[in-house]
């Protein structure tokens, strides 16, 4: 007789099970590798190195606490993403602060290079100037790569108000870069 | 032109520098040493200031109205030794 021994294969514990358990490395593994997305929403809706990155830090402050509701990978995508527009949205209002101009922004390192500097330039200027919401969809559409439907979800407005003010945003966009 | 390719080039993901990581570990550090109060105990402590602003209150109206009782009793003994004195300045007068 052939005794069958099965071989326990104990999986690594992923980073996020392990953050929830209270790893503290392990949840610094969580924030290395979302701080580009939460850092680069906030940055691109105020064009302000240091407020984008004390809304970052803020966000990564929330989720810690936060932990224990964050079921899976893809819910943690989606609570980063809805908090940060949450929070940039919600200084918005406190403050009516406007993006800083690019000028004043400091120019941040990025993984590639623009085909076109003086035009990706000219398009973050355009895109400072736009209404805050339009801003924070028109982010949320290029930056994340979202359709409206997984817009409305963490802006929390109508699909068609999403579609609208994604709409408008293009036309405007496309108009001045026409004048420009 | 693509203007959405444009947007998506324009819209890269920024890195916010190096030790971000880090700088949000400090904090959470120094917030987790900060020693917190559970919601229980800032309710106790509520309702322990809520008592003590209470208790003060009554306090204050209680010795208020204990010096108005005073006072009043005192001006009714004014009053009466004062009508003593009337009366008895009154008896010498009519004889």
């Amino acid at each position: 007789m052939t005794a069958i021994v099965s071989e326990a294969v104990s999986e690594p514990l992923d980073a996020l099970t392990r953050a929830k358990g209270g790893d503290h490395d392990a949840f610094a593994e969580v924030i290395a590798e979302h701080e580009a997305m939460v850092f680069s929403v906030a940055y691109h809706v105020f064009n302000d190195r240091s407020r984008a990155e004390e809304i970052a830090q803020d966000v990564f402050l929330q989720l810690y606490r936060s932990m224990a509701g964050i079921e899976s990978p893809s819910h943690l995508v989606h609570w980063l993403r809805q908090v940060t527009t949450r929070r940039c949205i919600d200084q918005l209002r406190r403050a009516r602060l406007r993006p800083v101009s690019l000028e004043e922004a400091a120019e941040l390192e990025t993984s590639d290079r623009p085909l076109d500097p003086f035009l990706d330039r000219k398009l973050r200027e355009l895109i400072a100037a736009l209404p805050d919401l339009q801003r924070i969809v028109v982010t949320l559409r290029y930056q994340e790569d979202l359709d409206p439907t997984e817009i409305c979800r963490i802006v929390n407005m109508p699909v068609n108000t999403v579609k609208s003010h994604l709409h408008r945003a293009l036309v405007s966009l496309r108009k001045r870069l026409g004048e420009a | 032109m693509d203007i959405e390719r444009e947007l998506r080039s324009a819209l890269r993901r920024k890195s916010p520098g190096a030790g971000f990581s880090n700088r949000v570990m400090a904090r959470l550090i120094v917030e987790e040493r900060r020693p917190r109060l559970s919601a229980q105990w800032r309710a106790i402590a509520a309702a322990g200031l809520l008592t003590v602003i209470l208790g003060g209150w009554t306090a204050h109206e209680i010795a208020e109205r204990r010096q108005g009782e005073r006072a009043r009793d005192e001006v009714l003994l004014a009053l009466r030794i004062t009508s003593a004195k009337l009366q008895e300045a009154k008896s010498h007068v009519v004889k």
